[in-house]
C-alpha cells in the first residue's frame, strides 16, 4: 500500500462519508463501514441519517427514526426505538415478518432469514422460510 | 556511596553538548577543569563559553528525562541561575500512516 499521511486518510473518510449519504439501501447494505459512527459527542443527528453500527461481530447500516443527540443513552442498543433497521443485508433484502403483495419475493431472488441466506423457489413468495419452508432453499 | 552528576551547555545557547555521571566510593570528584581537559566532547571549549549544571544526590527522575529519548533537555541560559528544562517534542501534525492505521480512519473506526 502506497504510504498515506493522517490528512489524506481523514480527507477520503470525510469523502466516502458524503457520498455514502447518496446511495440506496441495497447498495448501503453492502458497505456499513462507508457510514458514520456515533461518538458520543451530543451531536445532532438527523432523521433519516444512516450510520454504521456494530451487531453480533459485524457492523450494519441504522436509520435515524426521529431527530436525536448523538449520546450513549439514544444509540441504537440503548434505545431501539429511536432507529430503524434498513432492509437489506450485503446487498440482498431480509425477509420481513409480514411479506404482502407488493413485497413478495420473485423466483430465484435472494433473501436473509436470521443469519440465513435463502432463495426463493417461487415467483410472488409471500411466506417467510419458517412459514413455508419449501418455497425456500438456503442458498449456497 | 558518592556520586556526581554534570551536564555541560552551551553558555549562549542553552544546548546540551555533554554530561556525565559517576557514583561509588571510589570517585574523584574532580575540578571542572579536569573535564575540559580530559572529555573529547569539550575539547576547544572553555568555561567562558561552556556552562555546567551539577548535582551531588542522585536525581533518577532527571537521569531518565534525559536519556529516555522522549524529551528535548535544554539549559534556560535567560534565568539566573540557570536552569535544565525538558520539552516534549514536537508533535507531527500529519503523520504517515501505516496501513492499519490509515484503514481505521478510513473505515471510521479512529479518527
Amino acid at each position: 500500500m502506497e504510504s498515506m499521511k493522517l490528512s489524506e486518510a481523514r480527507a477520503l473518510r470525510a469523502l466516502l462519508v458524503a457520498a455514502s449519504a447518496n446511495v440506496d439501501d441495497r447498495t448501503a447494505s453492502t458497505a456499513p463501514k462507508a457510514f458514520p459512527r456515533l461518538r458520543g459527542g451530543g451531536e445532532l443527528i438527523a432523521a433519516g441519517t444512516r450510520i454504521c453500527w456494530p451487531v453480533d461481530g459485524r457492523t450494519c447500516v441504522k436509520r435515524a427514526a426521529v431527530d436525536l443527540w448523538d449520546t450513549a443513552e439514544n444509540a441504537p442498543d440503548a434505545a431501539p426505538t429511536l432507529w430503524e433497521d434498513i432492509a437489506y443485508r450485503d446487498g440482498e433484502r431480509i425477509i420481513p415478518e409480514t411479506i404482502t403483495a407488493g413485497t413478495a419475493f420473485a423466483e430465484g431472488e435472494l433473501g436473509w432469514w436470521g443469519d440465513v441466506l435463502y432463495r426463493s423457489k417461487q415467483d410472488a413468495n409471500v411466506w417467510t422460510p419458517e412459514a413455508y419452508p419449501d418455497a425456500w432453499e438456503v442458498a449456497e | 556511596m558518592k556520586y556526581i552528576f554534570r551536564i555541560f551547555y552551551d553558555l549562549t545557547t542553552g544546548e546540551i553538548i555533554f554530561f556525565y555521571t559517576q557514583t561509588g566510593e571510589a570517585i574523584n570528584i574532580m575540578p571542572l577543569s579536569h573535564d575540559f581537559a580530559v572529555y573529547p566532547q569539550l575539547a576547544d571549549r572553555t568555561e567562558a563559553d561552556t556552562g555546567c549544571l551539577e548535582w551531588l544526590e542522585r536525581d533518577e527522575d532527571l537521569e531518565t528525562k534525559l536519556t529516555s529519548g522522549e524529551y528535548i533537555a535544554t539549559v534556560d541560559v535567560t534565568q539566573t541561575p540557570h536552569a535544565l528544562v525538558f520539552t516534549e517534542p514536537p508533535v507531527d501534525p500529519n503523520p504517515t500512516l501505516t496501513a492499519d492505521e490509515a484503514l481505521a480512519i478510513i473505515t471510521g473506526e479512529a479518527e
